[in-house]
């Protein structure tokens, strides 16, 4: 990969001290398990979307702090590990605003099944599983 | 009196869950070719992985968490992804040896050749993955296993030379026979059978099943330190009874039905079938074990939900992946290779891919973000780096040996 | 960076150990690559004359002693066909692998009367007749054993 030329801003302000929980994005919530509102769980912390300027782009002064507008997962998975970018359209985005809590996992406020993120899971269940018999009994 | 019979039971299924179709088949092999030379290695692979156990279930109790999940967070994607995909592959081989152990078994039963049971086998082993609840299912394999236990029987009735198989198993040498390099080839299998990892996943997934908790881990400790032990010298026994009647007849064994001849010779028909259902029960318990393993690491890597606590609708990746994964077992056997020598291998490369497993629970027991007070004490750290440090060894030599040696021929 | 040429030149030198081993592994029938063979059949005659005495004691099941059979019948099929792909160079090493291949077939003839023998002797050995045929085996498998003993004890294989 080639080196992108960096834009550097004139002078760099302190960063804000931060008030509450300080949350490293690396380690606190990559790869972290996510379950739904009753404990089950969705799916792994993939990757994060930041809202904020793209690369490259001037950063004038007084821009707002980029903040997380999601967390994502499914095929963005495979370009965290092998590299590149995959099209905005193709990601599976876990809005950040129904995340609950953070923890050793992520507990999102909502219900997996009202979510993108778990669209493989009900797809097997209806298609594969359920058609199966005793699948849907207690175990 | 209730709580005296659970821990009873949990070290008798440890026992009975100990010996696999790897357990079995290289315990006999190196019986039959090298004496009780060997019995050492089953003593250190028996001291690992009661270790090793014994830390993925303290992880599991304290952080509610299985192995794999936390082997993600904490060696990141790649690295992680790297680990499942040799976790996987191997699980797969020793699902594979498993269900054609059974199938083996069955033969030897009723004369039907193995591979018109292979659709049998996958089919029982799929039904009780799909239905069974996993303490029944635990506890049923694992006391039907115990019987097992006929090796021991047998080797007594056999009346062999106590004194010389002692001599062989405390002042080892390599028989003249057989090469050195031979010699540690069979050590390596030896040693990735008695460590196979995917007990590891299974044992820390299975504690989460049973919602363990931290009160629990008196218990889990108890089981694994007697039942293992015990487990390991039922493989000393198997190994015992090649050395005696099978290494001075000059037959080294390559199939199960030779596996049999000692215990037949011993006890007659009656502990022939003792075994059979004994050799039944361990392989039928461990494929389920095997099964679940790679259903377990897959869901762990990439978030699904998982269980067998679960409905199968509520966790339908999950089902669907250990589907997957029976029916490429099934495929494998179908093109007729010889499942004793999927076996062989596939305890070998379980050897190599220990590392995989095994360094990421020593990280994980010694982070206080998950384990609080419980993380390892410097005992067991001592114990575990000095282990990891030996698997680290069998792990490289493996394949230089396995080249060298022509697979142990 | 510059770990890496060093490490090539260790896995190159380790690749040309490699194959100078295998290359120098003969590939004609000397007594050094009929050794294998050899030991397997020998090892599997013996397993089924172990088996045929069980079932002649009554001490193992019909099913069990015709799948020890069959499975050594594997085995000596294998240990044919290995032998088969070795070729042979001068007159003396043909003539080798040919007694070699000769005592392998009596053995898989003798294993043959055995499986068919132990998997029709259901009835139990009380059976006369069936016990009769068990010894009439058996007497053939130990043949065929001191055929290929002799042979390797005469070849230098052992």
């Amino acid at each position: 990969m080639s080196k992108r030329k960096r834009v550097q801003p004139r002078q760099l302000h302190a960063a804000p001290s931060p008030a509450g929980l300080v949350l490293d994005a690396q380690l606190h919530l990559l790869d972290r398990q996510i379950l739904d509102v009753d404990g089950v769980p969705v799916t792994t912390v993939d990757d994060i979307e930041l809202s904020g300027p793209e690369p490259n782009e001037e950063i004038p002064e007084g821009t707002a702090p980029p903040q997380i507008t999601a967390l994502l997962t499914g095929p963005v998975l495979g370009t965290r590990i092998f590299g590149g970018r995959p099209p905005s359209s193709r990601l599976i985005r876990i809005p950040w605003k129904v995340v609950a809590g953070v923890d050793t996992v992520v507990t999102l406020g909502v219900r997996a099944d009202s979510m993108d993120a778990s669209w493989v899971e009900r797809w097997l269940r209806n298609h594969v599983i359920a058609r199966i018999p005793g699948g849907s009994h207690e175990p | 009196m209730k709580r005296l019979l659970g821990v009873a039971l949990g070290i008798l299924t440890a026992i009975g869950g100990f010996v696999d179709i790897g357990d079995l088949v290289t315990n006999a092999v190196v019986g039959s070719r090298f004496g009780m030379s060997l019995a050492w290695v089953v003593l250190v692979g028996v001291v690992g992985i009661c270790l090793f156990a014994n830390m993925s279930g303290r992880v599991a109790a304290v952080s509610g968490r299985a192995t794999f999940e936390v082997i993600r967070e904490r060696l990141g994607p790649r690295a992680g992804l790297a680990n499942l995909g040799a976790s996987f592959l191997i699980n797969v081989m020793t699902v594979t040896a498993e269900i054609g152990g059974i199938a083996l078994a069955l033969q030897l039963a009723s004369g039907v050749a193995y591979i018109l049971w292979v659709p049998f086998a996958l089919l029982a082993v799929w039904l009780v993955v799909w239905r069974v609840k996993f303490s029944i299912m635990e506890n049923v394999t694992g006391l039907v296993g115990l019987s097992l236990v006929v090796f021991a029987v047998a080797l007594f009735l056999l009346k062999p030379d106590w004194g010389a198989l002692a001599g062989q198993a405390f002042s080892p040498s390599v028989p003249a026979q057989e090469g050195a390099g031979v010699y540690w080839y069979y050590a390596i299998a030896l040693f990735g059978a008695a460590m196979t990892p995917y007990e590891v996943f299974f044992f820390s997934s299975g504690a989460v099943e049973e919602r363990w908790k931290i009160k629990d881990l008196a218990q889990s400790r108890l089981n694994v330190l007697l039942g293992f032990p015990l487990g390991g010298l039922l493989s000393i026994a198997i190994a015992g009874c090649a050395a005696v009647v099978l290494l001075p007849a000059g037959i080294s064994v390559t199939s199960l039905s030779q596996v049999a001849l000692p215990v037949a010779q011993a006890g007659g028909q009656l502990a022939l079938a003792v075994l059979i259902l004994g050799v039944v029960a361990a392989t039928f318990g461990a494929a389920l074990e095997t099964t679940l393993s790679s259903g377990y690491t897959l869901a762990q890597f990439f978030g699904w939900s998982w269980g067998k606590f679960r409905r199968p609708a509520q966790a339908a990746r999950f089902h669907v992946s250990m589907i997957v994964v029976l029916l490429a077992g099934v495929a494998v056997l179908a093109t007729g290779v010889d499942p004793i020598l999927v076996t062989e291998y596939s305890v070998v490369f379980s050897a190599i891919a220990l590392p995989l497993t095994y360094l990421p629970i020593l990280i994980v027991a010694n982070d206080p973000q998950y384990m609080g007070k419980h993380v390892n004490n410097r005992a067991v750290n001592i114990a575990g780096v000095t282990y990891l440090f030996v698997i680290l060894v069998a792990s490289l030599a493996a394949i230089p040996l396995m080249i060298a040696t022509g697979a142990g021929a | 960076m510059s770990k890496s040429p060093r490490f090539r030149n260790v896995v190159l030198t380790l690749l040309v150990v490699v194959a100078g081993v295998l290359a120098g592994c003969s590939q004609q029938p000397s007594a050094d690559a009929l050794k294998g063979p050899a030991e397997e059949v020998s090892s599997a005659v013996r397993a089924a004359s172990l088996a045929v005495d069980l079932r002649i004691s009554d001490s193992t099941t019909a099913a069990a002693a015709s799948t020890a059979a069959d499975d050594m019948l594997g085995d000596v099929e294998s240990a044919t066909k290995e032998v088969h792909a070795l070729s042979a160079q001068t007159q003396e090493e043909r003539t080798l692998r040919n007694d070699v291949l000769a005592a392998f077939s009596s053995v898989s003839r003798a294993l043959l009367h055995a499986r068919d023998a132990l998997s029709s002797s259901s009835n139990g050995p009380s059976d006369g007749q069936g016990k009769a045929q068990l010894s009439t085996v058996q007497g053939e498998l130990r043949a065929a054993t001191e055929q290929l003993d002799s042979l390797m004890t005469k070849a230098g294989i052992q």
